[in-house]
């Protein structure tokens, strides 16, 4: 593996150490157990959305229904458990499968017809918004069943219990991605639909799974955050929109697909809850907080944007060296 | 002053001498200079008072219209060059057939093509540019639509997409016209791209075996004489003969037998030139069987042991031995008159 693929991600972990230490200067005891414990739950919320997002966008797509794919999961989940543990044996399952389905609707809008991800995607996002408006009638919804709560605020050994969902996912998200064939296809596609397609790749396939894949971790987010915030509430999954675009790309992945990695998001994750910490404690208001987030996007993605104005800057003069008019 | 630059290459054969009825009615009016450059020899007699002939960037003769002949200017075209570039051309091809087509066809730029490729033949197909040979080359492929049979090593065979084509014994592998969009991930690996089309062959319950690749990769990059510092330099950074070598070396780890090489030296230096047509016929005696696309009329009649000639999207002719010349296929390939 060289040094010079992986930049993008280093730095982005150098980022969130330089981060962290700034903020352990301006607000003492942030590096107390107790907050980083607290920080890396939020991370966990914002991580597993972006696992899903990650695939995506590393296949060249985009996914935009991530905030009403969370939500609607978290909503029906409360409603259909009514507080109780015990439904939850079929409502979990039923719920995440029910998001991959979600997902695989977008990947089969984009992958079939041809529909561009970021109007595919849209769509889905106001028509679920649409359909739990609907369906409850904007009313509170039950409390999180307890054992949902435990999953979400619980701890074992220490560690609390989302983390280690998460730490369990990443590890799958970076096989798939570094040792699978499914991984191979994915970068193949993203880099280049039509060199893919040339060269025998299952492109149709691999482009649904990825957004089957991140339907799935949105649902499951869905039903975690709602553990967290004990209930479920209309409007819970519209930061993560944001967060989970703003980790990949934090994280070191272009946002035109075909490189970054679940590695770098797991940084990118990180940083985005720290800055979330860091600014209350310089006294900062969340509109501030937007407007930071805002120029971090910004800056990561020009600085990618960069690159690659450079590298298209590069290969044409390659061709003009290499090929003589016919 | 005018110039019009295959201002008429793109239209389809009905379309031919919409420029010269044109010129006839007067357009475009008197006193304008007018630059028309073609390689449709009949439509630049009708319309030109003279002829240039460029060739390499260079001049090479000019005439008034009526003082010179189509021949004359097929041979300037031509020119004469003597190189060692080609390697020896033994016949290798057997009685069987690999690829049987009857009445092959693509939309409207390819029509009633009946053609036998062999075993162990390089047939080569020329043609001027937009006659339809990307079509039959694509079409064979996969890529778009195709109509008529496919007999592939005698049994009929339709081919849906670049997938199927790829797949198995009577596969058939493509080295397609543009390298950097169609060819190659510039951005990933050399070896990422040496494999791509054989993941299926070192991965076990979905999971890629790197010691399996890395001997794959390795024997390819050796066997082909690929010039990169590890496997793991990006496509993107190497050489066109090199980037070009790397997409043979895809196409050869798959199982297919059968090669259709568009344009396959366009735009790669000499040497590896030289490299690319030694393999060619070292494939071609192993009994593979080639397709032979090349822009350029020379390698045609030094590699290939046939010509096919495609004139209006068809077949116009198919030449061998003695006809297997640069005179007579751009006869064939420009001069309306000569039927197939």
């Amino acid at each position: 593996m060289n040094l010079r693929r992986h930049r993008a991600i280093l730095l982005a972990y150098l980022g969130m150490i330089v981060l962290l230490l700034l903020t352990s200067v301006v607000a003492p005891g942030f590096l107390s157990p107790t907050h980083l414990r607290s920080t890396a739950v939020l991370a966990a919320f914002i991580g597993i959305v972006a696992l899903g997002q990650t695939f995506v966008i590393i296949g060249g797509g985009i996914d935009l229904s991530v905030p009403w794919v969370l939500n609607s999961a978290a909503v029906l989940m409360t409603l259909l458990a009514g507080s109780q543990d015990a439904p939850l044996v079929w409502i979990v399952p039923l719920l995440l499968a029910a998001g991959a389905l979600v997902g695989m609707v977008n990947g089969l809008g984009v992958a079939l017809f041809g529909v561009p991800p970021i109007i595919m995607t849209l769509a889905v996002n106001v028509i679920l918004q649409g359909g739990i408006l609907v369906y409850t009638g904007g009313a509170p919804t039950a409390t999180a069943p307890p054992a949902i709560q435990f999953l979400a605020v619980g701890r074992v050994l220490g560690f609390p219990v989302v983390v280690l969902i998460w730490i369990v996912l990443a590890i799958i998200a970076t096989i798939l991605l570094s040792k699978s064939a499914f991984g191979r296809y994915l970068y193949a596609v993203g880099t280049s639909a039509t060199v893919a397609e040339f060269s025998g790749v299952p492109t149709f396939r691999t482009t649904v799974l990825a957004y089957t894949l991140s339907g799935f971790t949105a649902a499951l987010a869905g039903m975690l955050l709602t553990g967290y915030t004990a209930q479920a509430y209309l409007g819970m999954g519209d930061p993560y929109l944001f967060t989970s675009i703003a980790a990949v790309a934090i994280g070191g992945a272009s946002i035109l697909g075909g490189s970054g990695h679940y590695i770098g998001t797991i940084a990118g994750a990180l940083v985005l809850t720290i800055l979330t910490g860091l600014l209350p404690a310089l006294n900062l208001s969340s509109g501030a907080l937007l407007i930071v987030y805002g120029v971090v996007i910004l800056v990561t993605v020009s600085l990618a944007s960069e690159a690659f104005t450079s590298l298209s800057a590069f290969l044409p003069r390659l061709r003009r060296r290499q090929s003589p008019s016919p | 002053m005018l110039i019009l630059d295959e201002a008429t290459s793109a239209l389809g054969p009905q379309r031919d001498g919409v420029a010269a009825r044109a010129f006839a009615r007067g357009w475009p009016k008197a006193g304008t200079l007018v630059i028309y450059i073609s390689h449709r020899l009949g439509e630049v007699r009708q319309i030109a008072d003279r002829i240039t002939v460029f060739r390499n960037g260079a001049t090479v003769a000019a005439y008034d219209t009526q003082d010179v002949d189509d021949e004359t200017i097929i041979a300037d075209m031509l020119g004469r060059r003597m190189d060692r570039l080609y390697p020896d051309r033994k016949p290798t091809a057997t009685e069987r057939v690999a690829v049987r087509l009857r009445g092959f066809g693509a939309g409207h730029r390819l029509a009633d093509i009946d053609l036998d490729l062999r075993e162990g033949e390089v047939l080569g197909v020329a043609g001027m540019q937009g006659h339809g040979q990307r079509e039959l080359f694509q079409a064979l492929f996969g890529i778009g639509g195709a109509r008529g049979t496919v007999e592939i090593w005698g049994k009929a065979k339709t081919i849906r997409g670049p997938r199927q084509a790829l797949t198995g014994r009577d596969g058939l592998a493509l080295v397609p016209e543009d390298r950097r969009n169609h060819g190659l991930l510039l951005s990933r690996s050399v070896r990422e791209n040496l494999t791509l089309s054989v993941i299926s062959r070192f991965t076990r319950v979905g999971l890629t075996d790197p010691k399996r690749e890395a001997k794959l990769v390795d024997e390819m990059i050796a066997a082909l004489k690929i010039k990169a510092g590890t496997p793991e330099q990006l496509a993107g950074t190497l050489s066109g003969g090199n980037q070009q070598k790397v997409i043979f070396g895809k196409m050869l780890l798959t199982e297919a037998r059968i090669l259709l090489l568009y344009d396959p030296t366009r735009g790669i230096d000499v040497g590896t030139k030289g490299e690319i047509f030694q393999l060619m016929r070292d494939l071609a005696a192993k009994g593979y069987a080639i397709l032979f696309y090349s822009s350029d009329l020379a390698e045609l009649v030094h590699v290939a042991d046939r010509v096919a000639v495609l004139r209006n999207r068809r077949l116009a002719t198919i030449l061998e031995g003695e006809d297997n010349s640069e005179r007579q296929i751009l006869r064939a390939a420009m001069i309306e008159t000569r039927a197939a």
